[in-house]
């Protein structure tokens, strides 16, 4: 165990963990802007009750968002000095740029948002809403922009050690930058409605409150026709990227060892065992439509996909991990597509209502156990990305190890330890107070704003 | 151009971590307090003051590190390879502050929270201590980067500077909640402005002596500026200070604490940012040797140094409806 070797796991560690408050905490950020406009404009006090509810939530996962994503700022230098000092100039710029454009409006209005309901008049708190929104996604954007230049680093001359300069235009709009934040984004939203559509059904099972949550779910449900199929979409064209501008990783992530020759498609493999030194797979389960890699990856049924012997052995990344966390993450990603149409189909036999509610227990208990899809799906996809991207730290110029600090081994097993078990302890204090948030269920009593009450539904001063 | 930008961003840099010292610095000293507090609902209103700002005021060390890994990399770079120890702290430090803050609210056994609220705060305040005292001492730079043993940012100037730091968040965070609240909790933080602020004084003087037999290298560097005579006044100023803040917290006046409290801070960091300028790694890296490319620091002054003043305008109007005192615990001066 090299402290190379444990800064990686320590990375990876921080990153995975971090990655599921922002995925919360954006989807429901968005979530609370629809429930406060239908609040608005609908009077319907359902809609406001609701929002109250999940801002609790969202603002436990707001502060463990905060606290784990300061590490990984930091984190860049300490344990990547090499990786920061070589590409700071403009790496360091595009995050600077998340703090100061993004993170700063999120946290500030935060404030109004969570305490101001009886402060500022409403049109005022719901700019704060979207603020927040707004920031939390812009933030998702910076964020993703830095790391696909990461993985398609355009726009940037590096001459001894450091940039020298910077086409900023290519450098952020590199060709990784949109897609990578839009199936990003869209992940943030996918997480989101089904874990508040898991939390609904748990209520509906209970019979707690079937109406109102009923309520949320069908919301979700609107928002899931639109994201589950985008979502797949998405995915699909990020496929293609990594097959045209990293090669390797495609190559790696289909463990496709010999590059197949124009006209005869390459064959999908469902399961495989890489074999890295006979060059082939010991194992595989191939699918039974011929030239499906092809099609998958390159658009046709008879298209080249380059094969791993195609590049040094020095440039091929891991196999395994990338392999399979992709066909999980497009297993989960296609399940979810499927549990919106079967609540659709519900949904058009008139089955979501409430007196129906106790029929269908298997219904909901699936909705209820697919509450961590999004969560699982997305820790997924980004270890196929940055599994895949490997030996690179930038693709195809700095490699990971060259990334490394000068660091001892007991200082990074110290603190990996440390991360494992603090970040252990939060997610265990996270699952305990959401569940007593969620067991003492919405409160319906407490007063609405005082601005309610002063303009009985006629708001003309608001 | 490259050296008025590379200076400006230094400058930029500072401003930031001035702002982050003065709104978050009150943050952490509350927490310290806690440890010493055994009124929960004392520690109640205290947390309910900090609580819709500290993500906001938190966010000042983010941009700051951003900006330092933007416009200076190889010092971002090199500088938290050499403090890995103290920026862990630090970083643990503000991960237990910010849970026990979330959680306290939830939860039933508040005394807990209290104190991971409290160990979480000290536990940042002496990461940013030995962090940036450890900066000062220097950092041996090999062919490949950090050169220096992991244990290099200790030395007894960053440890002294450490303890100024504590001193100065405690009083910061116990004028701010004196100026903010009424009754027992405003008397015991008036009593609390005081400590701290003698603290403070018998700290300077200690670490005076201290640091002249003990002939440190920083502090050579501290006494050979050329501009020592603006330092005089600043240090004067910042001794008349101290003098004010025990004045007027020994008369219970309602803001004069906490305005004098932070003439303080402003002062001794603009002394402090008199004697680096314009190195960054004082005695010898200056900012220009290691900033990034002129077109660099031209975007990051779009990016980010427009938005400076844009944030702190919505960080006021966001603050003029938390105006006010607090009374009870959870109610904000309504």
């Amino acid at each position: 165990m090299d402290p190379l070797f444990l800064s990686r796991i320590q990375f990876a560690v921080t990153t995975a963990f971090h990655m599921l408050w922002p995925l919360l905490s954006i989807g429901l950020s968005f979530m609370m802007v629809i429930l406060e406009v239908a609040w608005l404009s609908t009077k319907n006090e359902v809609y406001y009750r609701h929002e109250r509810f999940w801002s609790k939530i969202f603002l436990l996962t707001f502060g463990i968002g905060v606290a784990s994503g300061l590490v990984l700022e930091f984190e860049f230098g300490t344990n990547w000095a090499g990786f920061s000092s070589v590409a700071g100039g403009f790496f360091g710029n595009i995050l600077g740029f998340e703090g100061s454009m993004a993170f700063a409006l999120e946290a500030a209005f935060l404030a109004i948002f969570i305490f101001g309901w009886n402060r500022v008049s409403p049109k005022a708190h719901l700019v704060s809403t979207i603020m927040v929104a707004f920031g939390a996604s812009l933030s998702a954007w910076w964020i993703m922009d830095a790391n696909s230049w990461m993985q398609t680093p355009t726009g940037v001359k590096i001459v001894n050690g450091s940039v020298s300069s910077v086409n900023y235009l290519e450098a952020i709009l590199n060709p990784f930058a949109m897609i990578s934040f839009w199936h990003m984004w869209i992940a943030c939203i996918e997480t989101t409605i089904f874990f508040v559509a898991g939390i609904s059904a748990y209520y509906i099972l209970k019979k707690q409150n079937t109406e109102f949550f009923l309520k949320i779910f069908k919301i979700s449900l609107i928002i899931a026709i639109f994201a589950t199929p985008i979502q797949v979409y998405l995915g699909d064209l990020s496929g293609k990227l990594v097959g045209k501008y990293q090669p390797a990783t495609l190559a790696a992530m289909e463990s496709h060892w010999n590059t197949n020759p124009i006209g005869i498609g390459a064959t999908w493999h469902l399961i495989a065992i890489p074999d890295r030194k006979a060059e082939a797979n010991s194992f595989v389960i191939n699918a039974p439509i011929p030239g499906l890699m092809s099609f998958l990856d390159a658009g046709s049924f008879t298209a080249q996909v380059k094969g791993l012997k195609s590049f040094a052995p020095d440039d091929r990344g891991p196999i395994i991990l990338p392999f399979y966390s992709f066909r999980l993450m497009v297993l989960i990603g296609f399940v979810m597509v499927f549990m919106m149409l079967w609540a659709l189909w519900y949904w058009f036999r008139g089955h979501l209502k409430y007196e129906d509610t106790s029929r269908h227990k298997w219904f909901w208990k699936i909705w209820y156990w697919g509450f961590p899809l999004g969560f699982i799906a997305t820790e997924l996809g980004w270890i196929t990305r940055e599994v895949g991207r490997q030996p690179w730290v930038i693709y195809g110029i700095m490699r990971t190890s060259q990334g490394v600090s000068n660091l001892t081994t007991e200082q990074v097993l110290i603190t990996l330890s440390a991360f494992i078990a603090t970040y252990i302890l939060l997610f265990v204090l996270f699952v305990f107070f959401t569940r007593k948030i969620i067991k003492a269920g919405p409160d319906f009593k407490s007063p609405l704003p005082d601005w309610v009450k002063h303009s009985k539904g006629a708001d003309k001063n608001a | 151009m490259h050296e008025f930008l590379a200076d400006l961003w230094l400058l930029i840099l500072a401003f930031e971590l001035l702002l982050y010292a003065v709104l978050d610095g009150m943050d952490l000293g509350v927490g310290v307090w806690t440890l010493f507090d055994k009124n929960e609902d004392h520690i109640s209103t205290a947390i309910t003051l900090i609580g819709p700002f500290w993500d906001a005021n938190e966010t000042w060390l983010i941009m700051a590190g951003g900006i330092l890994f933007g416009a200076f990399p190889a010092v971002y770079a090199i500088g938290a390879n050499a403090l890995y120890i103290p920026i862990m702290i630090l970083i643990f430090g503000l991960i237990f502050r910010a849970v026990s803050i979330e959680l306290r609210e939830h939860s039933q056994n508040k005394r807990l929270w209290d104190i991971l609220f409290g160990v979480g705060s000290l536990a940042a305040i002496f990461g940013q201590g030995f962090a940036v005292g450890g900066l000062f001492g220097g950092i041996k730079i090999g062919p490949n980067g950090f050169a220096g043993s992991p244990w290099s940012f200790l030395t007894p100037f960053s440890f002294i500077l450490s303890i100024g730091f504590l001193f100065g968040y405690m009083m910061m965070g116990a004028s701010y909640v004196a100026m903010k609240t009424d009754g027992e909790i405003q008397k015991s933080n008036y009593s609390r402005t005081i400590v701290s602020a003698v603290l403070s004084t018998v700290l300077t003087v200690t670490a005076l002596i201290l640091l002249h037999f003990l002939n440190l290298p920083e502090m050579k560097f501290w006494f050979s500026r050329p501009d020592e005579y603006i330092l005089t006044v600043l240090y004067l100023f910042a001794a008349f200070s101290i003098v004010m803040i025990i004045l007027n917290a020994y008369k219970k006046k309602a803001k004069l604490p906490y305005l004098w409290t932070l003439i303080l801070v402003v002062d001794v960091f603009a002394a402090g940012v008199v004697e680096i300028f314009p190195y960054i790694v004082p005695p010898n890296i200056k900012a220009v040797d290691v900033a990034s490319p002129t077109e660099s620091l031209i975007a990051m002054l779009i990016g980010i140094g427009m938005f400076i003043p844009i944030i702190i305008a919505y960080n006021l109007y966001i603050k003029k409806y938390f105006r006010g005192k607090v009374s009870k615990a959870g109610k904000y001066g309504e």
